[in-house]
């Protein structure tokens, strides 16, 4: 948390210097990626599964505001697929399969600076993280959990048109608590659906 | 210039905050390589090695004085100045008396290794006779060079008093590499200094009962990514199949830690904390069983207890008030008023008073309190009561044994 605190003030304070006060167009944009994760875990995902890495795959969504300065803020959501796996388990007389699924959902503040097409921000905030459990003898489980993490993001996009930009975007989420640091690289799609 | 200096001001702050505890353990003591090449002590060996210290050197470590005794092959040493205990393992080389084991300070979670040695001029040879020596003296030495001198001064204290370790254990669970609510956590607490324990029960969507503390399964707690939320949402095979408590141990059930006191320790109490009160039927019979369990075991002696904290877990706990021991935590005259509470244990910030005490032992009842960690407070309810809850239960037995 503490690095995430100097960061955050850093770029409060950069942003008293990135004004340019005869600029007065806002705009909102909107950025959506696709891509898949890669997932390192500080401990085994379960007792049956010695190593400490996943793929998965997931989706982001990014509303930023920006106010024609240097720095942007936002909200930044997705669904993640952090794991998936099937897990069998012996038991005396038989042997249990199960199929475990585990998703999280930020729910962030984002905060970015952009210049010339290239972006570098990070987003702030809960992860609503789910799990589910199906298989065995019982009925499926599910339990969920908000969890605070840290999302990384830096891309570059060029324009498609007035209003569209596309260009690669690499993200690392962070889930400190839980012991989860995943990479995202992927291909950004932002549109101006606002200016002003 | 002014807005830099604020953030500055401001970073610096943050970063002064650690909140980090240290985590151990970092040291690894195998105790049965330490056993093999000494011959084992026998009991009336060991009964003569039993005692209070006089501390003449390394008050540092453990103030003075402190207890010395064993517990199964395992010779503990136990501080009422602070929660710093050691154990150590070893018996007779020759004609002196070796151990081997470490130094463990509670609050911070370090230890270090250490040595002790009662040699062939300071009591070894009477002591592995079984007589009593003229005079007893114990010399060590820590791995970072502190030397210690221990000199027996008098017999154990032998007033009767519970001394309850808090989750199985007490702040261990996060110091020394055996989780809380663990079946290993309750075979350690006799070493300790503990005589019984405090476990938490919790029940699991298909109505099993296992030890958990939290509502809730976290990072703090276990392993496996996908036991995540509330108990209640899992049933007992996906707990048991997809996690693990903290440090690896598998997440037991009531019967099966039950089970583990009678089998594997000599503790002579477990108070079963219930917050739910619809878990209250079951715990009575696993209660009920295990005693009739125990007592074909020879284990006439233990008490299981069934917490009652609340209002809630009291009205459940009615239907079965003339047949299940229980330990309230509310107030006396509700616990005076149930024919088969044998325990009343309100908190701490509860004011005990004679007349409360009084009552409760002319009906046979005893009184114990909860989580009392501090020294003063112990050293007072000591005097007072009959038994602590407490997450330093090395603290108590230290306070507790020394007395003259």
């Amino acid at each position: 948390m503490k690095p995430v605190i100097i960061i955050v003030l850093l770029l409060a304070s950069a942003s008293l210097r990135a004004q340019t006060p005869g600029d007065t167009t806002y705009q909102v944009e909107l950025t959506a990626t696709a891509s898949p994760m890669i997932n390192f875990f500080r401990l085994p995902r379960a007792p049956q599964i010695p190593g400490k890495a996943s793929v998965g795959y997931g989706i982001s969504l990014r509303a930023m505001w920006h106010p024609g300065r240097l720095l942007s803020v936002g909200l930044l959501s997705g669904y993640y697929v952090i794991a998936e796996d099937e897990i069998s388990v012996d038991r005396p007389s038989t042997s249990l399969t199960f199929s475990a699924h585990l998703a999280a959902v930020p729910l962030q503040l984002a905060l970015s600076m952009q210049k010339s097409g290239v972006e570098i921000g990070l987003g702030v905030g809960p992860y609503f993280v789910m799990s589910t459990i199906r298989g065995g003898t019982s009925a499926s489980a599910r339990g969920s959990r908000l969890e605070i993490g840290i999302t990384f993001f830096g891309s570059y996009v060029f324009s498609l048109g007035e209003s569209v930009k596309i260009g690669p975007e690499l993200r690392v989420l962070s889930l400190r608590y839980r012991g989860i640091v995943s990479v995202m690289p992927s291909c950004s799609f932002r549109v101006d659906v606002l200016r002003y | 210039m002014k807005r830099i200096c604020v953030v500055i001001v401001l970073c610096a702050g943050v970063g002064s905050c650690d909140p980090r505890l240290p985590s151990g353990p970092d040291i690894y003591v195998d105790f049965e390589s330490i056993d093999a090449p000494t011959a084992p002590l026998s009991e009336t060996s060991k009964s003569l090695m039993n005692g209070v210290y006089e501390v003449v050197q390394g008050g540092s470590e453990f103030g003075n004085p402190v207890v010395g005794k064993w517990t199964g092959n395992r010779w503990g040493l136990y501080s009422q100045h602070d929660a710093v205990y050691a154990i150590s393992a070893g018996g007779s080389s020759g004609d002196s008396i070796k151990l081997r084991g470490y130094i463990r300070y509670v609050r911070s979670g370090s230890g270090i290794r250490v040595k002790l040695t009662i040699s062939s001029t300071d009591g070894a040879p009477e002591v592995i006779a079984g007589v009593p020596p003229p005079s007893l003296r114990i010399h060590g030495t820590t791995e970072n060079g502190i030397k210690i001198e221990l000199r027996r001064v008098r017999e154990i204290a032998s007033s009767p008093f519970e001394i309850l370790a808090h989750r199985g254990g007490g702040r261990n669970s996060d110091r020394l590499g055996i989780s809380e609510n663990s079946i290993p956590m309750i075979r350690y607490a006799a070493l300790l200094g503990a005589t019984g324990v405090e476990v938490d029960v919790k029940r699991t969507r298909d109505n099993k009962l296992i030890l958990f503390h939290d509502d809730s399964f976290s990072p703090r707690t276990v392993q496996g990514i996908y036991l995540l939320g509330k108990v209640e949402n899992f049933d007992l095979e996906h707990i048991r199949s997809l996690g693990r408590l903290i440090h690896g141990e598998q997440i037991p059930t009531l019967s099966e830690a039950l089970t583990a006191v009678v089998d594997e320790t000599d503790l002579s109490l477990v108070w079963l904390d219930i917050k739910d009160p619809l878990a209250v039927p079951q715990v009575v019979q696993i209660q009920k069983e295990i005693m009739a369990y125990a007592s074909t075991r020879g284990r006439d002696s233990l008490s299981i207890l069934l917490g009652i904290p609340s209002e809630e877990v009291l009205n459940a706990y009615t239907p079965f008030r003339d047949s299940s021991d229980a330990l309230l935590e509310l107030d006396v005259e509700t616990a005076l008023s149930l024919p088969r509470c044998r325990v009343w244990a309100p908190a701490w910030t509860r004011n005990i008073t004679p007349g409360d005490v009084a009552a409760m032992r002319a009906a046979n009842k005893r009184v114990f309190t909860w989580t009392v960690d501090l020294r003063e407070s112990i050293v007072s309810y000591m005097e007072r009561i009959d038994g602590i809850l407490s997450n330093y239960p090395t603290l108590v037995t230290g306070i507790h044994d020394s007395r003259e």
